[in-house]
């Protein structure tokens, strides 16, 4: 039986990412879940945050795949997780290298300013654009 | 007939003409491959929402949301997506007048909404309202198609128009694009949602938060994405569409100046036949 998932990040623009997984952990809305194979048929909805997942690449030449880790800023999107499939949609998925810190950084820091500001009125907007700073930054801390 | 001179400066400037109608061709030829591999890129994302979106509507008990609410149709609207540029032969000509169209056969309250400079200005003076409009730009598309998504889905909640109809190009190949109408709003016109009539088999899947909620997610990023795809084959379309049209252009370049090069070349001759005939001519008569 396999011990690994399929997993693909799919974004409007390209297909981020596809490969065998061995455990997908992902930031569902109502909380972080874990995927592994063989995992009942569920279908939800993601926060903006940090996927992360344990992958096998096969490397070229060797027989045996190398196991590694990869993580994504995710703004938010859906996820079906099906017994041998994981599919992740959203509209952007970032890598460490993709990251731009200082642009991160200062939407961070510009993000909490309007939010500090916008007390007790509808501050979805600004909670989101600090959710997508932090994870894009939880994401840069990762680079190699 | 023109002089010499006029012909020469005639032949000049076709040359420059037919130099810049061929960086064009290759330009459209070089962006056509990109918009196409934008598109076959956009298929996945196609696929995987269609599926979530067909699972979800057969795992909500009853499926219901504005976005899916089918009303007496007062206002329609029609979003059109063209080009911001010409020089790509009928290509905008033919999506305003597919636009126009439709818009004469829903009623005079049509709204429009247009997306690319060229059909904004070829509908300014058709006797419908505009609402609004974008520039189609140069992509990436996603912000774009967000903007739009975002403004027709809060003025169809909102009530201002009741239904939405989008005209766009569809790129069939490289050599043939058509217009093309889809509904927009109300969504349930997505054939993923064919099965709402609760005969289908219930879904096997879990849904989180529960299936209503993933459903009100769900829409409005099928409505964006359906928006992006075709603000992404539009866009394919034009390139092909100026392809073929610089193409000709070059073409048809090249036949004037062959022919102004023949017309040149006699008048030429003609010129210094005439010379020598007066020569000949001056000679015979001292001589005798």
């Amino acid at each position: 039986m396999p011990s690994t998932t399929a997993l693909s990040i799919v974004t409007p623009a390209e297909t981020k990412y596809e490969g065998e997984a061995d455990i997908v952990v992902a930031p569902g809305s109502a909380g972080d879940l874990a995927a592994l194979v063989n995992h009942a048929p569920l279908l939800t909805t993601l926060r903006i945050g940090v996927l992360r997942a344990t992958v096998r690449r096969v490397q070229s030449g060797e027989g045996k795949p190398a196991v590694s880790r990869i993580s994504y800023a995710v703004n938010g999107g859906f996820m079906e997780v099906l017994a041998r499939k994981v599919v992740v949609l959203t509209d952007v998925a970032l890598s460490a290298g993709e990251v731009d810190v200082d642009q991160a950084a200062a939407d961070l820091k510009r993000g909490e300013e309007a939010l500090s500001q916008k007390r007790g009125q509808d501050d979805r907007a600004e909670r989101d654009a600090v959710a997508w700073a932090s994870a894009r930054l939880e994401v840069a801390k990762e680079r190699p | 007939m023109a002089t010499l001179r006029q012909l020469r400066d005639r032949v000049k400037s076709l040359k420059n003409t037919q130099q810049i109608t061929r960086a064009m061709k290759m330009v459209a030829g070089a962006r056509i491959r990109r918009a196409e591999l934008a598109m076959r890129a956009a298929r996945p994302y196609s696929a995987a929402i269609g599926e979530m979106l067909r699972e979800v509507s057969r795992g909500a008990s009853s499926v219901d949301h504005p976005l899916l609410r089918d009303r007496p149709v007062t206002t329609p609207a029609v979003l059109l997506m063209t080009a911001d540029k010409g020089l790509a032969g009928a290509f905008n000509a033919n999506l305003a007048r597919a636009a126009q169209n439709l818009a004469d056969t829903s009623g005079a309250r049509t709204v429009l909404y247009t997306v690319g400079t060229k059909g904004a200005v070829m509908l300014r003076r058709s006797r419908y309202r505009s609402a609004a409009s974008w520039p189609l730009g140069a992509g990436p598309f996603v912000e774009r198609a967000r903007e739009i998504s975002r403004r027709v889905s809060s003025d169809f909640l909102a009530g201002s128009i009741d239904a939405m109809t989008l005209v766009s190009s569809r790129f069939v190949s490289t050599i043939v694009q058509r217009p093309t109408t889809q509904r927009l709003l109300p969504v349930n016109g997505a054939a993923e949602l064919a099965s709402l009539d609760g005969t289908a088999p219930r879904s096997p899947f879990e849904f989180e938060p529960d299936a209503r909620a993933v459903l009100a997610s769900l829409l409005p990023k099928y409505l964006e994405f359906t928006i992006f795809a075709a603000l992404l084959e539009t866009q394919a379309s034009e390139f092909a569409a100026r392809l073929l049209a610089m193409s000709n252009a070059t073409d048809n370049a090249g036949k004037l100046i062959d022919d102004l090069t023949l017309v040149m070349n006699k008048t030429r001759q003609a010129a210094i036949t005439k010379e020598i005939l007066e020569i000949v001519g001056g000679a015979e008569a001292q001589r005798t």
